[in-house]
């Protein structure tokens, strides 16, 4: 497949919506985002979470693997769209965690373009 | 098993008091949550202890690209720079670089260390990893790779921080 809705690489909106969060000293909470471009650049403007690396580099082998599945004429976004932050949380030696679940977004609407 | 913990460390029985006014409402805790932390957990909040209360607001991380040959397309430019507080988040108003995923990855290992270290009342930064590269190869070797380098500095004078043992730590205050 090609990219749905004729979008070009520059439309590509990855964005990592936070689905919970517990403890995190960066408060960032349920339904704020991350948004990144095809290349992974973050788009600070246009997110809505606290910039806390703990997440944002947990995010890296996601927005590789986006890249790859482009390159391959797939949704960006394959089976691989939960990810979390680099603590543990309480309950397993660490203090907070924050979940994401990462999908496209089409930079022309902000569109969710929804897996096929 | 448990082991013994060496007094300069969080002990099990050390539910970290002088601060816990702060730390709850920071990390929406109710009662009982700092008890149940791990001695190690607890460590990352003695940094408080060891450097001073106001660390974490005292000090900011930059990353400047020392070399930018261009081969990732993400318009790195030689010069730019990442700019984090030290809860590690990324200051966008301080920061000129393209805020690139690849070369920030690196870039969270440091923050593991700044918070291993004030736990042990040093610099924040590391004396060993001050310079961090795209992962991102390619064909020609890394050629294209950005390079940076990290330094931490005073966040309101923006002078560079260097000593061992800077100003607030146990070590400079005759506290060990």
């Amino acid at each position: 497949m090609s990219l749905p809705n004729e979008m070009t690489p520059g439309d590509v909106r990855l964005v990592a919506t936070v689905t919970r969060s517990f403890h995190c000293a960066n408060k960032i909470r349920e339904g704020e985002t991350f948004v990144f471009d095809h290349k992974g650049r973050l788009l600070a403007e246009s997110s809505s979470a606290n910039l806390c690396i703990g997440m944002i580099c947990k995010l890296q082998p996601a927005l590789m693997l986006a890249q790859d599945r482009l390159a391959e004429g797939l949704h960006p976004v394959g089976s691989y769209a939960h990810f979390d932050c680099f603590d543990t949380g309480i309950d397993h030696g660490g203090t907070g965690k924050v979940y994401v679940e990462m999908t496209l977004v089409d930079g022309r609407t902000g569109q969710e373009v929804p897996k096929p | 098993m448990p082991c013994r913990i060496d007094p300069y460390y969080v002990q099990e029985d050390d539910h970290l008091d002088e601060m816990a006014e702060v730390l709850k409402p920071a990390l929406e805790f109710v009662e009982g949550d700092i008890e149940r932390l791990s001695p190690e957990a607890k460590n990352l909040f003695s940094g408080r202890r060891h450097l001073g209360i106001d660390w974490l607001d005292r000090y900011e991380i930059v990353v400047e690209i020392t070399e930018a040959p261009g081969g990732c397309g993400c318009g790195m430019a030689t010069g730019q720079r990442m700019v984090f507080d030290m809860r590690h988040k990324i200051k966008p108003e301080l920061s000129d670089a393209p805020l690139c995923v690849h070369l920030m990855a690196p870039v969270l290992s440091i923050f593991y260390m700044t918070f291993d270290r004030a736990a042990e009342g040093l610099n924040p930064l590391t004396c060993v990893w001050q310079y961090i590269e795209c992962p991102m190869t390619g064909p020609d070797h890394g050629a294209g790779k950005a390079h940076a380098r990290v330094h931490l500095r005073d966040a309101r004078t923006h002078e560079p921080v260097t000593d061992r043992h800077p100003v607030g730590s146990d070590a400079r205050e005759g506290r060990t």
